[in-house]
């Protein structure tokens, strides 16, 4: 006898069409028809939060044009995935009386399609690696995202990054792999152009040549881009005399996205010393001023 | 908009899942629940009308999660008995 997921817990299916999942980095308010997620992650009142779903679905019966349910579909798709920054392929679903869609949102690419009738004699196989994909994402995930702790109460997620840095040891170059723990997602945009994930923990204790690395950013981009963000603030900008106000880069790597996803950009993260809160939360326009003039001034020193 | 898949090898390919795992289900391709359950074509379509007009017990596209409920059960289980319960699972969508 094969085991399958013995040692899982159990993905469950439900139907969310009423409700509105917490905890969206973009705080969305959209609500899939069918969301599956593991059962420890779901709620008494039948939500979950979004870095939790493993699958958003349409059911097609409900209203609504083909074409429009089609988008809706994929909609939910484009939330997912900027709510999984541990996924390259969010997965989802279309279901009508005729046909069931399965969907594959890619990361820096964009939405891949295969429609089966009910009756079809695949269907089966296609279910079983479908659900099999929920399960275990495989090469659908990045392995570098080591865990994801949910906090159901506080609305969010803390995942644990793992960094590899190179240390001379006795003129010899070595790799050695530094765990990040409790990195929170801050921002996610562009999911299927230069999918950007930013996240933080502001109290990190990981220590890059000695300076603290308490943000790191995901972003994928060309693989010959004209410019490189890691360059400019830690050669141009920083180099050789380190510039008040701007943020600085001290860890970066580039990480290739899986083969099979046909995916034509590279991840590159950088990991950077400084966090802080988006301007837009300072309150009042006298205090934005005053930021501004310290910023320009050179007096603000993060 | 991405190019779709076109056939249901190109998505297998994509899901990366391997041969010996699917191979998972009694089932002979082409069987479906009227021969198994020697029902009629035009029966089983009236069952089928049936299901689909509200019975909660059965399989139909509107309860799907209830469907895709039980095979996730079932492979969380072990093997054998997710032939089982695919088997079950086509019965109804058949």
């Amino acid at each position: 006898m094969i085991l399958d997921f013995h040692d899982h817990s159990l993905l469950v299916f439900k139907s969310t069409e009423n409700k509105v999942h917490r905890g969206h980095v973009t705080d969305t308010e959209c609500r899939p028809d069918i969301t599956a997620a593991f059962v420890e992650h779901w709620g008494t009142d039948a939500t979950t939060i979004w870095p939790c779903v493993r699958l958003a679905g349409e059911d097609a019966s409900r209203g609504k044009s083909k074409e429009d349910q089609k988008k809706q579909a994929m909609s939910y798709l484009h939330y997912l995935i900027l709510a999984r920054p541990d996924l390259y392929v969010a997965q989802g679903l279309l279901i009508s009386e005729e046909s069931i869609m399965l969907l594959f949102a890619i990361g820096g690419k964009g939405v891949r399609r295969f429609a089966v009738d009910w009756a079809h004699t695949g269907l089966y196989k296609l279910m079983y690696a479908f659900i099999y994909r929920l399960y275990d994402p495989g090469h659908f995930e990045d392995p570098s995202y080591v865990t994801m702790i949910p906090d159901l109460q506080a609305n969010l997620v803390a995942y644990t990054i793992r960094i590899s840095t190179k240390t001379q040891v006795g003129g010899v170059e070595k790799e050695e792999h530094l765990d990040c723990p409790d990195f929170t997602p801050l921002y996610a945009t562009n999911p299927f152009g230069t999918r950007t994930h930013i996240l933080s923990n502001p109290f990190s204790d990981i220590k890059i040549n000695g300076k603290v690395l308490t943000v790191l950013k995901d972003q994928l981009c060309r693989p010959d881009p004209r410019f490189e963000e890691y360059t400019i603030l830690a050669r141009h900008i920083h180099m050789p005399e380190r510039v008040p106000g701007v943020v600085e880069a001290i860890y970066h790597k580039s990480i290739d996205i899986p083969v099979p996803l046909e995916v034509s950009r590279v991840k590159q993260r950088i990991g950077l010393r400084q966090s802080g809160v988006p301007i837009t939360s300072i309150p009042t326009l006298k205090e934005m001023l005053e930021v501004i003039f310290d910023v320009l001034e050179g007096k603000l020193i993060l | 908009m991405l190019k779709d898949f076109d056939i249901q090898e190109e998505v297998f390919d994509f899901l990366g899942v391997a041969d010996e795992l699917l191979e998972v289900s009694p089932k002979v391709p082409g069987e479906n629940s009227a021969k198994r359950s020697g029902k009629s074509r035009g029966k089983a379509k009236e069952t089928a009308k049936a299901k689909d007009d509200g019975d909660p017990n059965e399989f139909t596209h509107s309860n799907f999660i209830q469907a895709s409920n039980r095979l996730s059960e079932a492979m969380k289980k072990d093997r054998e008995f997710t032939c089982c319960l695919i088997f079950l699972f086509l019965n109804d969508f058949y």
